[in-house]
């Protein structure tokens, strides 16, 4: 009554309305403080080019997410996957990374293409998405900001074992033809440099993205002596292979990590075959695990993936971050933003076993723990580990 | 004094009290054990033990590709090995070697055999990612001076931190087994101490228990068993029984009424007595003193009817007949009022051999039972302690009755049978007379009660009365059960603890 008298406030209703006030809120902060959907996206080339390093990859992420999804416990987040096409263009991967962003809310962006990676990065940081490349991790993408990490085999080591073959060849003279590209140039340039440190001559000749004919470059090697060819380009350069056997140039073709693409036997018209190239397969990993991964790809799609590297990378990369991912609600506190929180989280990945091997990253966000070896195209469809 | 609330409050109160202590007690010995659990778990737990032995294999097999790498210039196929154990799994090991180290506290000297093997760690995998480097290609074999550092190299300093890595390992292994081993017999020690404590502590906590529920249930019922002996002490006449309660107020204060409701009983029944003996002279001297006028008036209407037949009326004659049978049924009764009273006088408790007692009531009796064709059938009857003269009237009142009463035509059977009880002796004498109707059945133990039509059968109606008293002395009941025409059965009971 003196309380009304004073303040003209009935204290019992006043109250009871904070009670009431008090409660919404809890239940309000209880219902923010769970995250029940992490929305994540994967762009990659799923037509025109590299159609290898994009159907296989998806269809792996779709597999990690799928598994993720039907075993998770109820505390932990649904995961949603967004898959869309950059045809292995880097405007197109600024297209579709828009795209992702207003139509789906995305925190977390798989891509496969080195460029769209450096394209989109500053966006991502931006944005608070965090950028994750399944395939390619190389000096390049590690200086790129902190939101971007690189899950895979370093483009550096697996090319520069080109370089290391051909100086136990004993071979004195190599032409790197070099598609115009991130990654395609790493690998030239990583192969490049250790063969000048070893004294071998080489000459990088880059080729335009569209060209199918390479009789005018392929002539000049063949006129200047060389004695190794190095084919670091997409399928078009199967078109070069085939050209190079026609002027009667019988020197050993080296490649890189893409020869599987069934496109490329198809233009070398077989001329493929006897190329060394660096690859992965299961028995350069975890055997067992990337095959039984390889099994329940074949279930689930019909077929095993031509080139088995690429899905079994996006497998690893994905089942890494959902491991991050499904400890959320657990380990991120309210005031942390999700990228900072997911960051934090990679960064501290010190062990994880994937299909690839043992994986642990490193504080630029790049990946260790998958090494290629050197592979002979043996047939069509078919690699052989080189014997050394 | 205490109150019974307090009392019970206090008793419950150390229960809870008991409970509560063995509550912290089980918690403070839960808390012991998950201690030594934690330690066991955290700093010595196999997973510990597992990554000292991977540490330790890991480092030992990167020695050995490394040393195949050197000198096998054809052995290519190692290196992404020898990368994954550089890369990834040594460093794995080191960085959860840090972690343990951050949960051992700072003095404990295998500190510094952790800090020295991560130093060497790091140092090693710098080498050989250094060996490697130089290692390229076949080529590097054949160049003399490389391969002179590269053997040295290995077989100094790789040696030496693989060797230092591999022994300070060993020991954590040793020290970290010995400290699990130690931990796990701590715990179970634990758990056995505590097993036990809490054994002990339960069977203290259950005879505490026990203590204080019986001290609490004594307490309330020894008084009121000292209460219910008491009701009965005064239940058989003992007034003088007193009762002192002095532990709990409520019984306290029960006990104090209680004697104070039996000082005034037995002043009331005091009183009561006295009245009964004053009744009892003045029915005795009223009875004695009124058979001499009664005598008087029934010589003299005699000697009027003998000597003055012949001068008086015949009208004045049937009046002083009136006079004469009148002042005859008065004495009668009066006679019988007299024996009433005197009833118990001169009693004396001695063994009455209920047979016996039969047979010479029999021969009493034997004029009206020959008159009455009646037929006494008694089983095999005890010998019992009783007032014998007034048992004996007790019997041959109901005898009587049974006989007297008896239906018109049909020679009565009297049925006499006993019954031995704890505490008493049970007669039951039945008939098959006229019986009494039932509204009339609880008349019939009054004083000069009649049922039935004074000309058809005789008597003043105080044989029953008698009857009562008589069971009365000997403490025990006396009941009737009975239809119209249909008989009566008496029951009877008499008391086998009578005091002399």
């Amino acid at each position: 009554m003196l309380f009304k008298k004073i303040f003209n406030i009935n204290l019992t209703k006043t109250v009871l309305r904070l009670c009431l006030l008090f409660i919404c809120l809890s239940i309000c902060s209880a219902c923010q403080s769970d995250v029940k959907v992490i929305n994540i996206g994967y762009i990659g080339p799923l037509t025109k080019r590299a159609t290898d390093l994009g159907i296989g990859p998806a269809n792996a992420l779709k597999i990690a997410v799928e598994e993720y999804n039907r075993n998770k416990k109820p505390e932990e987040p649904v995961v949603n996957l967004f898959i869309e096409d950059d045809q292995w263009e880097k405007d197109n991967a600024i297209i579709t990374y828009e795209k992702l962003r207003r139509e789906q809310d995305i925190n977390i962006i798989f891509i496969s293409n080195s460029e769209g990676t450096i394209a989109i990065s500053d966006k991502a940081l931006e944005d608070g998405v965090i950028l994750v490349n399944p395939l390619n991790n190389d000096a390049l993408l590690s200086k790129l900001n902190s939101n971007t990490f690189k899950i895979a085999k370093s483009t550096e080591q697996a090319n520069s074992l080109i370089a290391i073959r051909i100086i136990e060849l004993g071979l004195k003279k190599v032409a790197i033809m070099n598609y115009p590209n991130d990654f395609m140039t790493i690998a030239s340039t990583s192969c490049k440099k250790l063969l000048d440190k070893n004294g071998i001559k080489n000459k990088i000749v880059t080729i335009n993205k569209e060209a199918t004919d390479f009789e005018k470059e392929l002539k000049s090697f063949k006129k200047e002596g060389y004695d190794a060819y190095v084919f670091f380009g997409y399928k078009n350069f199967g078109f070069a292979m085939k050209q190079a056997r026609e002027l009667g140039i019988t020197a050993p073709f080296f490649g890189s990590t893409v020869l599987l693409d069934p496109a490329y036997y198809e233009n070398s018209q077989g001329t493929i075959v006897g190329t060394e190239c660096t690859f992965f397969t299961p028995a350069d990993g975890n055997w067992v695990l990337a095959n039984e991964f390889l099994d329940t790809y074949k279930l689930t799609y019909g077929e095993k993936p031509f080139s088995v590297w690429p899905p079994l990378q996006a497998y690893d990369a994905m089942n890494l971050v959902l491991n991050e991912v499904k400890t959320i609600n657990d380990t991120k506190n309210s005031d942390q933003y999700f990228d900072e929180w997911l960051r934090q989280r990679l960064n501290n990945v010190k062990f994880f076993q994937g299909t690839c091997g043992n994986i642990s990253i490193g504080k630029n966000g790049a990946s260790k723990g998958i090494y290629f070896s050197l592979y002979n195209y043996e047939s069509k469809g078919s690699l052989i580990k080189v014997k050394r | 004094m205490i109150k019974i609330r307090t009392k019970l409050l206090l008793g419950f109160g150390m229960l809870i009290f008991i409970l509560i202590l063995h509550t912290i007690l089980g918690q403070l010995t839960i808390n012991k054990t998950t201690e030594s659990y934690n330690i066991l778990t955290k700093k010595t737990a196999p997973d510990v033990v597992k990554l000292l032995c991977d540490f330790r294999m890991e480092s030992r097999e990167l020695f050995l590709l490394v040393s195949n790498r050197v000198v096998d210039k054809k052995n290519r196929e190692n290196l992404n090995r020898i990368r994954q154990i550089t890369d990834v799994n040594l460093p794995y090991y080191i960085s959860n070697l840090t972690l343990l180290k951050q949960s051992l506290i700072v003095s404990d000297s295998r500190n510094i055999i952790i800090d020295s093997i991560v130093k060497n760690s790091s140092k090693y995998i710098e080498l050989v990612k250094e060996l490697n480097t130089v290692l390229l290609t076949p080529k590097d074999y054949n160049d003399t001076v490389k391969m002179e550092k590269i053997n040295d190299i290995k077989n100094t300093k790789i040696l030496m931190y693989s060797t230092e890595i591999d022994n300070r390992l060993s020991f954590l292994q040793i020290e970290f087994n010995k400290e699990f081993r130690n931990s796990f017999n701590n715990l179970s020690g634990v758990l056995k101490n505590n097993s036990r404590f809490i054994l002990w502590a339960n069977l203290l906590f259950i005879c505490l228990g026990l203590i204080i529920t019986y001290k609490n249930i004594r307490d309330i019922i020894k008084p009121i068993k000292e209460l219910l002996s008491s009701v009965k002490k005064i239940k058989d006449g003992d007034y003088n029984n007193k009762i002192s309660l002095n532990k709990i107020y409520e019984f306290s204060t029960l006990g104090n009424s209680f004697n104070n409701m039996s000082n005034i009983l037995q002043k009331k029944f005091n009183e009561v007595e006295l009245k009964n003996q004053e009744l009892e002279q003045f029915v005795y001297i009223a009875s004695h003193d009124l058979q001499e006028p009664l005598r008087t008036v029934n010589s003299f209407s005699d000697m009027l009817i003998k000597g003055y037949s012949a001068k008086l009326d015949t009208t004045a004659m049937t009046y002083i007949q009136f006079i004469s049978q009148a002042s005859t049924r008065m004495s009668l009764l009066v006679r019988n009022l007299l024996d009433y009273s005197c009833l118990g006088k001169n009693r004396e408790l001695t063994l009455v051999n209920c047979n016996e007692m039969l047979k010479s009531l029999e021969i009493d009796l034997s004029v009206l039972i020959n008159n009455n064709n009646a037929k006494i059938n008694a089983e095999n009857l005890p010998e019992i302690l009783a007032y014998k003269t007034e048992l004996r009237l007790l019997f041959q009142n109901l005898i009587n009755n049974a006989i007297k009463f008896h239906k018109p035509g049909i020679p009565p059977i009297v049925k006499i049978k006993a019954k031995e009880h704890i505490h008493f002796w049970e007669f039951i004498i039945s008939d098959n007379g006229i019986g009494i109707p039932k509204d009339k059945k609880d008349k019939i133990f009054g004083m000069f009660q009649k049922l039935n039509d004074k000309s058809q059968f005789e008597g003043t109606g105080i044989g029953l009365a008698h009857c009562a008293k008589i069971i009365e002395m000997h403490k025990g009941t006396i009941k009737v059960d009975s239809e119209l025409n249909n008989g009566s059965t008496f029951s009877i009971t008499i008391a086998k603890n009578l005091k002399k």
